[in-house]
């Protein structure tokens, strides 16, 4: 047994060992790659008995069919797998679009909640004309949507319609706003609004100026 | 072994108790210190000398306002300045002490309460007072009042009510399915030691002469409101000798609607009617009476159909006397 054969066995045991040093591994690759000759077997018969041998002091199992050439002719004729790019793309856009949609509940949840807890502060929106309410109770009484100089368009027609009697639209929008403002001025009476029932006197119907 | 189980029921009746004597316990807590809280709003509207600007809104439009509030012994000076629209101002001093106990005699009202003093009963009664939060208005930090009606005459009301002097901040009124009508807001607000530069103007012997024409307006109204719905008074009437036109105010402490009968003549003229300005409902009726027909207008913070019913329940005194 020449030098470097026996240099080549205690690569050999180092790599069984772990640990072998980067140039034993190349040098044991390299002899097992050549196929001119003996080394190739030699190695590998080493190899298999060192196996063995560790298996055995383990306490395991040791067979004599050599399945090593077997499995390598297998992975040989294994057909590459192939690779759809549009499917690479379509996956991984999957997974961006699951992640926003998760971004987009935990939006829409933060906004629920923020509405839940300003459930309340509907009030904070527009304050809105009410007519739905009042089609709803009054019925068939004429409806006058009022605006808020209530200018808007009038057109109250009594069932009985008395025409040469009855207040042009103007006068009627008047006297609703007279009302209106009569009402308001009678409202501070009760003292727990405080001054805020003030306000809803028209400027152009103050009482002061009216009466 | 039968006392055993006896005590063994007695323990668990006494753990209900106990269970249900604690929940009612916290939950009147509760209510307690949200009727303080409206208790206290009421006594310093009325007590406390502020000034500031406000917002009011109602069907879409925006309006601003400045208002000053002066107090000196026991005479309530208020000015309200339109700072947007037309121009306008309008002011009063108000005495409740001088004119109110003479108002109730004249009017032969005795029995019925002094809104002013006894309204926080009232409102205790049809109202649920819930505090739901705090939350910040004109730059003050405020406690959000939830006032929920108890039954469908009313409606509900949203108060923002300052944490340090108790004055109201927001005032939202709401209709019955929840949705805003009107809303009051300060969006500055002074109290009180900012306040000493203002003097309090002079009180015009006008003021005295307001209450006395006042009383002497009543002795016309022959009108009353043959329903109203639970908890609303009367708190003043009063009859214009030149047109005719009486006027009825009924409050149940927040609520006010205002009931008016027109004279015959005028009541050809006008038709019968409903709408909403805000959070006011504008409701007319045709009331038919000794053969003439005349025209009554509600209008007020109270729904639509409870407008409409007073409007049609309003009877001429004699009528309402006779089966009494």
């Amino acid at each position: 047994m020449s030098q470097y054969d026996e240099n080549l066995g205690e690569s050999l045991s180092a790599m069984m060992d772990g640990e072998a040093q980067d140039l034993e591994a190349r040098r044991v690759l390299k002899e097992l790659s050549s196929n001119d000759g003996t080394n190739a077997s030699i190695i590998r018969g080493k190899w298999q008995r060192y196996h063995a041998i560790s298996a055995v002091m383990r306490g395991g199992v040791v067979s004599d069919v050599d399945y090593s050439s077997a499995i390598s002719e297998a992975i040989n004729d294994e057909v590459a797998l192939k690779t759809n790019p549009f499917r690479k793309i379509l996956s991984s856009s999957g997974r961006f679009a699951i992640a926003a949609s998760v971004a987009m509940v935990a939006i829409m949840g933060v906004q629920q909640f923020e509405q839940s807890e300003l459930n309340l502060n509907d009030t904070t929106n527009f304050a809105q004309i009410d007519n739905k309410s009042v089609d709803d109770i009054v019925g068939p009484v004429n409806q006058v949507p009022l605006g808020w100089m209530l200018d808007a368009d009038i057109r109250a027609v009594s069932s009985e319609g008395i025409a040469e009697k009855q207040y042009s639209e103007k006068e009627i929008r008047l006297y609703l706003a007279y009302i209106l403002a009569k009402h308001s001025n009678q409202a501070p009476y009760v003292r727990n609004q405080g001054m805020l029932p003030y306000a809803r006197i028209e400027e152009r119907e103050l009482p002061t100026q009216k009466e | 072994m039968v006392t055993k189980f006896r005590n063994v029921k007695i323990f668990r009746v006494a753990v209900i108790m106990t269970a249900i004597f604690v929940s009612s316990y916290s939950i009147s807590q509760e209510e307690k210190s949200a009727q303080m809280l409206m208790r206290n709003m009421i006594e310093a509207s009325g007590a406390l000398n502020y000034s500031g600007l406000i917002t009011y809104e109602k069907s879409g439009r925006l309006k601003t306002s400045k208002i000053i509030h002066l107090v000196q012994d026991g005479i309530n000076f208020e000015k309200i300045i339109h700072l947007d629209g037309a121009e306008g101002e309008f002011s009063r001093f108000r005495s409740d002490t001088s004119c109110e106990p003479g108002h109730l005699k004249t009017l032969n009202i005795d029995s019925r309460p002094n809104i002013s003093t006894d309204s926080f009963d009232l409102i205790q009664k049809f109202y649920s007072l819930e505090i739901r939060g705090q939350l910040r208005v004109a730059n003050r930090k405020a406690s959000l009042l939830l006032v929920s009606p108890k039954d469908k005459h009313r409606l509900p009301y949203v108060l923002a009510i300052d944490n340090e002097t108790n004055l109201l901040l927001m005032s939202v009124i709401l209709d019955l399915s929840g949705n805003p009508l009107e809303r009051f807001q300060f969006i500055e607000l002074s109290v009180d030691e900012d306040l000493l530069s203002l003097d309090f103007p002079k009180v015009p012997l006008k003021a005295e002469k307001d209450c006395k024409s006042d009383d002497s307006s009543i002795d016309g109204v022959n009108w009353s409101a043959s329903w109203v719905p639970p908890g609303f008074q009367l708190v003043n009437f009063e009859k214009n000798k030149e047109t005719g036109q009486q006027l009825l105010v009924y409050s149940d402490g927040i609520a006010v609607f205002t009931v008016f009968v027109e004279s015959p003549q005028v009541s050809v003229s006008l038709p019968v009617l409903a709408t909403r300005h805000g959070a006011s409902a504008l409701v007319t009726s045709k009331i038919k009476s000794f053969d003439k027909e005349v025209i009554v207008s509600v209008v007020g913070e109270v729904p639509a159909g409870t407008a409409k019913m007073v409007s049609e329940s309003i009877v001429h005194a004699s009528k309402l006397s006779k089966p009494s």
